[in-house]
């Protein structure tokens, strides 16, 4: 069926779309950044096709035939959340719309910018600099694109100031699964419906983004606080003082510890801390006042510091190579009480944990609870796994909400919204996608395969008593399966294979990505294909190949959230493909010839110094 | 339409990596993107070879320092500075410029740029105190120097007579002296060292690929090519040969009848009583032409008007390697004080010329002039002044090489293995040296409005030269004391 299929899409678009069906290409689309072991047992995570399209008109046509073939549609940005929101449920299609990414209009006088939501934040930042223009809030994770935000948290950097995404966008263009495409301006009642629904009633094509002139300075601050209750207390008398930060972060002790042991020196106090940023300087000066007797100003060297890391903030921790992590978006007031509650459940457990929080408005706070684990150790992995949900579950007692939903949060989609909006966008869903093509099986409801059987479990009703169930027997399951840490790690590329957290940066300032436009590419896919050739897996030739189209510039390096020695494992990698299939001579001269003649790649080249 | 000369350039690397004017260091923050390598017309950046996708080192020795690598690099991690050795190459006269754009020509055949603009010197001594007029410069531009306008580069040697008699049958009743034609105004003079039978041989090739000339000892026995082996002179191979034989000291020491039988011309030592020599060889061999070597020294405009009159047809006048006249002239400066000082070939080749143009008898002569020629502009400039043809000895050296470190004069070892060099590979690289050469006195003729060199001789109005400038702008100003003084 899919060569069909891919047949009569390509007489659709021609060359306004790329048409992908490499099996090793379409597994690197079967994945986000979570790693979750049995997510193809529960699910067709691999897509039939791949399709990249190029143009509005080309992506009309393929949403139009999906919709008359009723073929799910999974569209996909960067792939930089957890939650299984761009995972596959069943056989379909990826749209990737990492190619719809121009800049259309930029209005210097509104000062808004109307893009198509395939940019990436970074690129729309970089493009704004010498307009003296600056994005408004951004996310975290940098590299991301606006479409991704959009459809997930849309919280981040700058909420606090600035509010939630949806107040800082003027409207968006909208592709329905009919194909149709509508206006909506924000002030319109459907406008919200887009944001956090990850991609359930349509595709965001373009957004109006409100910006700003570029703040002259940034003036950031942290302040070291007793415990945690101090931070929050602090942080409260912050907002009621009524300051006017720009960004307000909380971190724990344990974060600071870790920055510590990552940077190889005692430069943070062990202490919980406050991030405060500033932009302009008679508010930060009012903020030293008001911080004088409450905590300890840390030298501005170190505040700097980590306010340069707040777009790399998931450092690889201790020994273990797997992250995971509960985001929950809670009430300041009630968020000491949720993090001693949870700090008591996880030491049952023996998991160490880290907290971060971003203030994201005058009384809620996003709170990330991450913890370590290695993935190579399933009964282990699952353990820690399983201890998410209740983390969640702990969160919604203190008034909490999950930060996202995607697949492996559906069982508290009910939490995450009220009866009424529930009810509401179920009916919206039913009038806008009636063949349910768009990312199906999810959100509101999970589907599995086998008649759906394991898919009962994710039914709420369901779901709740097993949480209950788990709070109890995973103290002791985690005691008993605390990690070996006994892996033969020799070569670099051995080392950081499971160490990559696949959260994309690498993809954004990857020049081989650009010029390609091949997902196998990308430095984090090289890794996933570097995992199999390990792990014993067969390899073709046609995979293998595309490891070598990297100039080795070491700019994956530069941005890698972990700090992975990746050009080194690039050298390993290719020595043994080389190997075993070969050096792909022409490929690479042919590589190195369309990269030199790109536009596109001497554009990013001299772009590529401001990172 | 005649069969054009053409010297056809092979690039020819060299053996040992030349010291270049600069040095390039490639940082460590490289991404390979291969901005230099494009943008870099030189060749001194590009991509590995057997891995496309790095960058290869900086092949530094090519670098002209143009700086568009390093203006261009995005992660201006390129970084120029100059080359350790290079300022301590050759000595004042034969610069580091010199001697290293004589082994760029070498390599490529190509004509030298100077990277990031020309920093002549417009003034200073010698031949840096010309400049040639350029003012039709349109003309070779038009279809370049090797378009449909052939230029001749050709001199001949030899007496040219000022008029031909015919008597009444219209036969030609004056004797037609004989005459030499080499196609280009260069030919190969003596080495002051690196006087290797290898380097003797690569000469030869090239001087026969060239068919121009070279100047070999008599006393060093050189033969052509091969013959060495055979262990006999073999009159027709030295026909073929473009050997000049040089006779030192004839008189006392006579010659070698052989040598005078094989070559078309031999080259004797300057003595007082020479024309008894000169006598005896036309007759053993009435066809061959005679130069007689005379130092630029003093006098030299009395000894060449002598020879002339006393009917030697080719006069060799040779200063010492650095172009300076041998002994000292009398020199009157502006404040009309007389000293002593050694005079530079620039000046003297004007004297002589001006001297046998005076007295009606410059045709009869052919002037070789040699002594500093170092670089393609000295040999239009040695013709400005009244050469016919110059004779070349460092460049040939600079070809295969050699960076005038002067270690084999004191019997240390030469740094690039003079004695080991190919002569094949030797050969093409002199041959790309004067293919360089000969291009530039092309464009030098073009942008003259020149179409045969033999035109350029004693052209003084196709250049400029510093002093008359200096006399225009400033004898208004002296010339009032002057006068004063004359009153007075």
């Amino acid at each position: 069926m899919a060569e069909t299929v891919k047949t009569r899409i390509e007489e659709l678009v021609g060359d306004e779309a790329r048409v992908i069906d490499g099996d090793f290409e379409r597994e690197l689309y079967s994945m986000d950044i979570g790693e979750v072991p049995f997510a193809k047992r529960l699910f067709d995570t691999t897509p039939e096709l791949v399709i990249m399209p190029k143009s509005v008109d080309a992506l009309k046509k393929i949403v139009r035939f999906a919709n008359d073939e009723k073929a799910a549609l999974f569209p996909r940005g960067s792939a930089s959340s957890g939650l299984g929101g761009v995972v596959p449920t069943v056989k379909g299609i990826v749209l990737d719309l990492s190619s719809m990414n121009k800049i259309v209009e930029l209005n210097s006088e509104k000062e808004t910018v109307k893009v198509q939501t395939g940019v990436r934040w970074s690129d729309l930042e970089d493009f704004l600099c010498p307009e003296t223009l600056s994005l408004r809030a951004y996310p975290s994770s940098f590299f991301s694109s606006v479409g991704g935000w959009i459809a997930t948290g849309g919280y981040g950097i700058g909420s606090y100031r600035f509010g939630h995404l949806k107040d800082q966008i003027e409207s968006i263009d909208v592709m329905f699964p009919s194909g149709e495409v509508k206006a909506i301006e924000s002030k319109e009642k459907e406008f919200a419906r887009f944001f956090g629904t990850e991609g359930q009633f349509g595709i965001v094509l373009s957004a109006v983004l409100k910006l700003r002139k570029t703040p002259e300075k940034a003036l950031p601050h942290l302040i070291y606080l007793e415990s945690a209750e101090d931070a929050f207390v602090f942080i409260t008398g912050l907002i009621n003082a009524e300051l006017k930060p720009n960004h307000i972060k909380y971190m724990d002790v344990s974060h600071l510890e870790e920055i510590n042991t990552f940077l190889g020196e005692d430069l943070f106090r062990l202490k919980d801390a406050v991030l405060v940023e500033f932009e302009e300087e008679e508010e930060a000066t009012k903020f030293c006042e008001f911080a004088e007797g409450r905590g300890i100003l840390a030298d501005d060297y170190l505040s700097n510091y980590l306010w340069h890391e707040r777009l790399f903030p998931m450092k690889k921790r201790g020994n273990m190579p797997t992250p995971l992590a509960c985001e929950m978006v809670i009430p300041i007031a009630n968020a000491v009480s949720y993090l001693k509650a949870a700090e008591i459940f996880l030491k049952r457990c023996g998991v160490d944990v880290e907290v971060e929080s971003h203030i994201v408005g005058k009384d809620h706070a996003l709170l990330m609870l991450t913890y370590m684990s290695d993935v190579r150790e399933p009964r282990t992995y699952l353990t820690h796994m399983s201890l998410i949900p209740v983390l969640t579950r702990l969160g919604l007692k203190f008034g909490g909400v999950p930060y996202g939903i995607g697949i492996w949060n559906t069982p508290f989609i009910n939490d995450k919204y009220d009866t009424k909006t529930l009810e509401l966008y179920r009916a919206y869903k039913k009038e806008v996608d009636p063949h349910n093509i768009l990312n199906p099986n999810k959100f509101f409801a999970v589907k599995t395969k086998m008649a759906n059987i394991p898919g009962i479990m994710f039914k709420p009703r369901i779901f709740r008593p097993l949480i209950r169930i788990s709070a109890t027997v995973i103290p002791i399951l985690g005691k008993l399966a605390s990690p070996k840490g006994d892996h033969k790690e020799e070569s670099v590329l051995e080392k950081i294979v499971y160490s990559c957290i696949k959260c994309g940066s690498c993809a954004a300032v990857c020049p081989a990505y650009l010029v390609t436009n091949e997902e196998s590419v990308t430095p984090k896919n090289k890794l996933y294909l570097a995992k199999k050739l390990l792990a014993g897996d067969a390899i073709s030739k046609i995979d293998s190949d595309k490891i070598f189209l990297c100039t080795h510039c070491e700019m994956c390096r530069a941005v890698c959230q972990n700090d992975l020695d990746l050009v080194t494992a690039w050298t390993e990698l290719e020595k043994l493909l080389e190997s075993e299939f070969g050096a792909p001579e022409e490929a690479i001269r042919d590589f190195v010839s369309t990269m030199e003649s790109s536009e596109d790649y001497w554009r990013f080249v001299y772009n590529a110094q401001k990172i | 339409m005649p069969k054009k000369y053409n010297i056809e350039v092979i690039p020819t690397p060299p053996r040992h990596t030349p010291i270049g004017k600069f040095e390039i260091e490639r940082g460590a923050d490289c991404i390979n993107c291969g901005r230099c390598a494009i943008v870099c017309i030189y060749e001194v950046h590009k991509r590995q070879e057997e891995d496309l996708r790095s960058m290869a080192e900086p092949v530094v020795y090519r670098c002209k320092g143009c700086f568009s690598c390093i203006q261009e690099c995005p992660r201006a991690t390129l970084t120029i500075r100059d080359g350790t050795d290079y300022s301590r190459l050759g000595d004042s006269y034969w610069t580091p410029e010199i001697i290293n754009t004589n082994w760029y020509q070498a390599e490529t055949g190509k004509i030298p740029v100077s990277g990031a603009g020309y920093r002549g010197p417009f003034s200073g001594e010698g031949f840096d105190s010309m400049w040639t007029d350029m003012s039709e410069i349109v003309r070779p531009t038009r279809d370049g120097i090797h378009g449909r306008e052939y230029i001749s580069t050709v001199v001949e040697i030899g007496r040219k007579l000022p008029a031909i008699k015919f008597d009444s049958h219209g036969e030609i009743v004056s004797p037609i002296p004989s005459t030499i034609n080499v196609p280009l105004p260069i030919i190969f003079d003596m080495l002051p060292f690196g006087r290797f039978e290898n380097v003797y041989g690569a000469m030869a090739k090239a001087a026969s690929y060239l068919d121009t000339f070279m100047i070999v000892d008599a006393r060093e026995g050189f033969m052509g090519e091969g013959q060495k082996a055979k262990g006999k002179r073999q009159k027709a191979r030295w026909e073929e040969s473009h050997l000049i034989p040089y006779i030192t000291q004839p008189t006392i020491h006579g010659f070698d009848v052989d040598w005078i039988n094989a070559c078309k011309m031999v080259e004797l030592e300057y003595e007082e009583d020479v024309m008894g020599v000169v006598n005896e060889v036309k007759t053993l061999n009435p066809g061959t032409s005679i130069s007689v070597r005379v130092p630029f020294g003093d006098n030299v405009a009395g000894i060449v008007e002598e020879l002339t009159y006393a009917g030697i047809e080719v006069i060799h006048l040779y200063a010492d390697l650095n172009g300076q006249t041998f002994g000292k002239s009398l020199i009157k400066n502006a404040s009309q004080q007389t000293f002593r000082k050694s005079l530079l070939i620039k000046d003297m080749t004007q004297n002589v010329h001006r001297h046998l143009v005076d007295l009606k008898i410059r045709d009869d002569v052919t002037l070789i002039v040699s002594g500093g020629i170092a670089m393609a502009e000295h040999v239009a400039k040695a013709i400005i002044c009244g050469a016919d043809l110059t004779a070349i000895d460092l460049p040939l050296l600079f070809a295969l090489e050699c960076r005038y470190c002067k270690n084999c004069q004191e019997d240390l070892a030469c740094p690039v293995e003079l004695k080991d060099v190919n002569s094949e590979w030797g050969a093409q690289r002199m041959i790309n040296l004067i293919g360089a050469w000969r291009n530039q006195l092309l464009e030098i003729l073009g942008a003259m409005g020149l179409r045969e060199v033999r035109r350029l001789r004693g052209e003084v109005g196709r250049a400029i030269f510093l002093e008359n400038i200096e006399k225009e702008t400033f004898d208004n100003v002296f010339a009032r004391e002057v006068s004063h003084d004359a009153n007075g």
